[in-house]
């Protein structure tokens, strides 16, 4: 085949085609005389593409038949069809949401799973597990509708087969919308419900109250009341007949106005106890009221553990309010007396206040907690001023710490959870040293999650200091760190807290170095042990750092650059599941500047002491005013 | 020693304490004790026993991933799969199912575990149709059914 370069160069007219040259028309006749057979090559090729292309759509009709057919015949192939019922199964119990029941919108788990194909439905549908939790919001519309809507409930119900469910019911507060067909479907189903959540109005307590008997509950385990009595006509909850289900074991109220040693429960059946601090925002309710807390004094708390002897999970708040003993408990509990509580594994507690005068007993003074393994503590300092301004109690006086120190049997904690300006560095440490059994350590910031950043005030006397001075001392031997009897000759003895391993600090100062160096020691610590030791490496790993440019609330992007280069360094050589996230650190406030290592003779705690040791460096009045 | 024959017939040498992590051939070795036999492997291929060899040598001698860790002390992650884990799971969904069936065979449960939480992940979020695209799923409703279907979960279709 010619290329047209050759096809040019053949012509007799080549000359003239890289010219300007005009023919004249002798000349013009010629060259149209010399294209004519050329015009009817090109014609003829026309023919051939047209007849080609015909072929070539005709083939890739061909193709794109046989590929659909051979994807069909792939897709009877692909292992998912091969998937017995019992993997289908945990699959879509893993759609369902973690944090919350199920709603019933049908592009969600697990309606949206009964809609993909013929197996999946019926797979779905004869698995109960996954139709044990409900989450109910009032209908507003018309009857119609508000019947479409019971039917969907039942039928949800009904996918349940014989298991006790778990429904959670959500209403306005101040709602005026109906909720009688709600109210029908729990009722009738209330022989089945074995957890029950409810964040409601006022109006639909006061029915549900009327309308409902105890007989009705005969599998109810589990209550969980929020945000009720705000309005005039706030119901009493502790009427409420649910309290003598027969088999109630968990009580949560949150933000509820209600004496709770005054609620009819059977206090000597129940295994768990939660009264959080709230959640939500304080002013999220359309009366715009301050939520009133669940709170108890420590007396009232001591008396609440003492009247619940199986308990194994509490979860309380304290303030120190002048709050009357509930007529229900006329004797009040003494809080010098021994108290031991033998089952409960898990304390949550919420300290609303610092006590003005350290001997003053509280919740944890004289109370033994053989099982305890999990605590989580939290000195709540936006609650009011007490707290906010009070120094924090020097570390002997700490209460976590001296509940630790007056255990008679060696603490088994296996999880610690804490705010980080719950307690002053030297506590903390020493509580670390006092939890051998620790494998679980969570220090949490919370003015990172109300703030956003950290602000720049560091020291050791107003929170817990994550420095590398920490780490060093988880990697040597407690021998060199700490005075006293000889350590443990075995190697879990010899450490601090030889078991952790899953660590998260939402803000540290570390670098990288110290991170590297107790990591490895953790790692040999691990290799070196025998059959008789359980010391681990740690295997998780979460730290909040700095961003390495200061005064910036939001990390740089050289910072992230930095964070991921570390994360991916420490993950490779050590195998662990590691985050480094950016700390903002915002604007710097004020300053503490320690003058002398404090001396503290003193027993007795003053909340004001120590103050006399710091110096104000302000900035300006309103960030003395933020302090 | 432990000897491995696969369906396409390869035969793998692996050590007992990375093998033991399946419960099914960890009673098999307590049952019949030592052997120069290999131990047949009829549901697995060549290809996928490297893959599940490549998780068994990552955690050999490591206790099994904790499943009952707080998420809020892990960070702020959507779903608990530990790191390695998730890259390890990084694979084609022809393969991310055949390792989810050769965990089921073999008994690893901690793989099981990861492989239906990768899967659920993937299904997180979308609707009947996406996820039948996802995994090339065939519609096979009648549409009588498809009708009964719409008629109880959507209020409008109803009426």
């Amino acid at each position: 085949m010619l290329s047209s370069q050759d096809s040019l160069s053949k012509s007799p007219f080549n000359a003239w085609i890289t010219s300007n040259y005009a023919p004249t028309d002798w000349e013009r006749q010629q060259i149209k005389t010399y294209l004519v057979p050329v015009v009817e090559s090109s014609l003829a090729l026309d023919a051939a593409i047209q007849d080609a292309r015909r072929t070539l759509e005709s083939l890739l009709e061909d193709k794109a038949t046989i590929d659909a057919t051979i994807s069909a015949h792939e897709a009877i192939l692909r292992p998912i069809r091969r998937l017995p019922p019992d993997i289908l199964r945990e699959i879509f119990a893993q759609c369902l949401p973690v944090d919350q029941p199920p709603t019933m919108e049908s592009d969600k788990a697990p309606l949206t799973l009964t809609r993909v194909c013929r197996s999946w439905r019926e797979i779905a549908l004869s698995s109960p597990e996954l139709w044990r939790h409900i989450h109910i919001t009032a209908p507003q519309g018309p009857d119609a509708y508000l019947k479409f809507h019971q039917e969907r409930i039942e039928r949800w119900v009904r996918a349940a087969g014989n298991m006790p469910v778990s429904v959670s019911v959500w209403i306005e507060m101040l709602s005026e919308q109906p909720f009688e067909s709600t109210l029908d479907v729990i009722l009738a189903h209330s022989h089945r419900i074995g957890t029950l959540d409810l964040d409601v109005s006022d109006r639909f307590l006061q029915e549900f109250d009327d309308r409902q008997t105890a007989e009705t509950w005969p599998l109810l385990e589990s209550v969980t009341i929020c945000w009720a009595g705000w309005t005039s006509n706030e119901p009493d909850i502790s009427s409420l007949k649910i309290w003598n289900a027969p088999m109630l074991k968990s009580v949560k109220l949150i933000a509820v106005d209600v004496e709770v040693l005054s609620l009819p429960v059977k206090w000597t059946q129940l295994q768990s106890i939660s009264l959080p601090l709230v959640e939500r925002d304080l002013y999220d309710n359309e009366i715009g009221v301050a939520a009133r807390e669940t709170l108890l004094t420590h007396e009232m708390a001591r008396l609440l553990l003492e009247s619940a002897p199986l308990l194994s999970s509490l979860h309380v708040s304290i303030a120190d309010e002048d709050r009357p003993m509930p007529a229900a408990h006329p004797v009040p509990s003494s809080l010098n007396a021994p108290c031991v509580q033998a089952h409960l594994t898990i304390l949550y507690l919420d300290d609303v206040s610092v006590h003005s005068d350290s001997n003053a007993p509280a919740l944890l003074d004289n109370l033994q907690l053989p099982s305890l393994r999990t605590l989580h503590y939290h000195l709540d300092s936006s609650q009011n001023g007490e707290t906010s301004f009070a120094p924090l109690p020097p570390s002997n006086m700490n209460p976590v710490y001296r509940f630790l120190v007056s255990q008679a049997q060696p603490c088994s904690i296996t999880c610690w959870r804490i705010t980080r300006h719950s307690m002053q560095h030297s506590a903390f440490i020493n509580c670390l040293k006092l939890m051998p059994a620790l494998e679980r350590l969570y220090v949490e910031d919370e003015q990172l999650q109300d703030l956003g950043f950290v602000p720049q005030v560091v020291d050791p006397y107003v929170a817990i200091y994550p420095d590398d001075s920490l780490l060093d001392l988880l990697v040597q031997r407690s021998d060199e760190t700490l005075s006293g009897p000889p350590s443990d000759p075995t190697i879990e003895g010899r450490y601090l807290c030889p078991k952790l391993t899953s660590i998260r600090l939402d803000s540290t100062i570390f670098t990288v170095d110290a991170v590297k160096a107790f990591l490895a020691c953790r790692s040999e610590l691990s290799a070196q042990r025998d059959g008789h030791s359980r010391s681990a490496a740690v295997r998780r790993l979460y730290l909040g750092v700095p961003c390495p440019d200061a005064d910036h609330e939001e990390p740089t992007s050289g910072g992230q650059e930095w964070s991921e280069k570390v994360e991916k360094e420490l993950r490779s050589t050590f195998k662990i599941d590691l985050t480094v996230k950016l700390v903002g650190q915002g604007p710097p406030r004020f300053k503490f500047v320690t003058l002398a290592p404090p001396a503290r003779p003193k027993i007795s705690y003053d909340p004001w002491m120590g103050l006399d040791e710091w110096e104000f460096r302000e900035d300006d009045e309103d960030d003395l005013e933020w302090a | 020693m432990v000897l491995l024959l696969t369906s396409d017939n390869e035969m793998f040498s692996v050590a007992e304490d990375v093998i033991k992590r399946s419960a099914y051939i960890k009673n098999m070795l307590e049952d019949v004790g030592e052997s120069d036999l290999p131990i047949p492997l009829p549901n697995v291929e060549s290809n996928v026993l490297v893959k599940i060899l490549e998780y068994c040598e990552h955690y050999r001698g490591e206790p099994l991933p904790a499943s009952d860790v707080d998420p809020a002390e892990i960070g702020d992650r959507s779903l608990d799969i530990a790191d390695w884990d998730q890259k390890y799971m990084a694979v084609d969904q022809e393969m991310l199912f055949e390792i989810i069936l050769a965990a089921n065979y073999l008994d690893i449960k901690s793989l099981l575990d990861v492989g239906c939480k990768t899967v659920a992940k993937m299904m997180k979020g979308k609707s009947s149709e996406e996820i039948r695209t996802l995994f090339n799923i065939a519609n096979d409703f009648t549409p009588e059914e498809e009708a009964q279907i719409r008629k109880e979960n959507a209020w409008a279709e109803c009426r």
